[in-house]
């Protein structure tokens, strides 16, 4: 009998130790959840934005992605969705080996995806805002290379 | 009493001081600490379109150098979901029911299938980056 009054004593004891830690757990998770759910707030409806990833560079000739996002808000859900719209692989720079590809106001287009079935270039000659943002992004990975 | 007290402490003391071990062998996968010596491969996956329960991906491997620059080494489009009508190379993701098809690889330094065989991590980080997508 004593011992099960022993017993009976350390688990209580115990679960009120573990009761206490667990709390700041608990709160983190329900401070995740609000965050997530503040992204449905209104948002503009639609926008696009590119991102460029470095493939490689020999001398001056750089060869890198672009990706061209376009993010919005669906009327259905109201949620903000990002889908890609454009991927490409390019080069740019001098001395680059450029047999097959199409030039582009200087730069080199190796491959299109054509993932909406229409080329960037069209796109880009549509938007020339989204083309100054990509000789902007293109630039900024050129300034940035770690060599 | 002032015994059960006494003998209770020590007993939840004990189990206290062996408590990190036990928490350490529950780790979640994407906190695992990298060595800063190793290659680290971030994976970035990009949604082109979804069908009914079939997502199209744009799937990015992406090497991080020790000076920090990032270098795309693989890209690929894969398709994942129950209604995906598609054939192609399987990506090994043992924790999905379904396959992931490779349907195009753009081979920018080889297959991106034989990269993934080679190294299981980024097959881990492949299935946390295509079910963030899927689930959002």
């Amino acid at each position: 009998m004593k011992l099960l009054r022993y017993y009976l004593f350390t688990i209580l004891l115990s679960l009120s130790i573990i009761s206490c830690s667990t709390e700041a757990d608990v709160n983190e998770r329900i401070n995740t959840t609000q965050m997530v759910s503040k992204s449905g707030e209104p948002v503009p409806n639609t926008n696009f934005y590119t991102t460029t990833e470095l493939i490689g560079y020999q001398g001056n000739c750089f060869k890198y992605q672009v990706s061209l996002f376009m993010d919005y808000t669906d009327p259905m859900t109201n949620s903000r969705e990002v889908l890609l719209m454009h991927s490409v692989i390019m080069q740019t720079g001098s001395g680059c080996e450029t047999e097959g590809a199409l030039n582009y106001n200087g730069d080199w287009i190796i491959e299109d995806l054509q993932i909406t079935g229409t080329r960037i270039t069209e796109f880009w000659d549509e938007n020339p805002d989204e083309y100054a943002k990509y000789e902007d992004e293109r630039d900024r990975m050129i300034a940035n290379v770690q060599l | 009493m002032k015994n059960y007290l006494f003998k209770s402490l020590l007993l939840i003391a004990f189990l206290f001081a062996f408590q990190p071990m036990m928490a350490n062998t529950i780790k979640h996968p994407s906190s695992r600490e990298i060595p800063t010596t190793q290659t680290v491969y971030v994976v970035e996956n990009a949604l082109i379109d979804t069908n009914g329960e079939c997502w199209t991906m744009r799937v990015n491997v992406v090497k991080i150098e020790s000076s920090g620059q990032r270098l795309l080494v693989h890209t690929a489009t894969i398709k994942v979901g129950r209604d995906c009508e598609t054939d192609g190379e399987v990506i090994s993701s043992s924790t999905y029911t379904q396959n992931d098809y490779v349907i195009e690889d753009e081979r920018l330094n080889g297959s991106i299938i034989d990269f993934m065989n080679g190294n299981p991590s980024v097959v881990d980080d492949y299935v946390i980056a295509r079910d963030a997508i899927i689930n959002r």
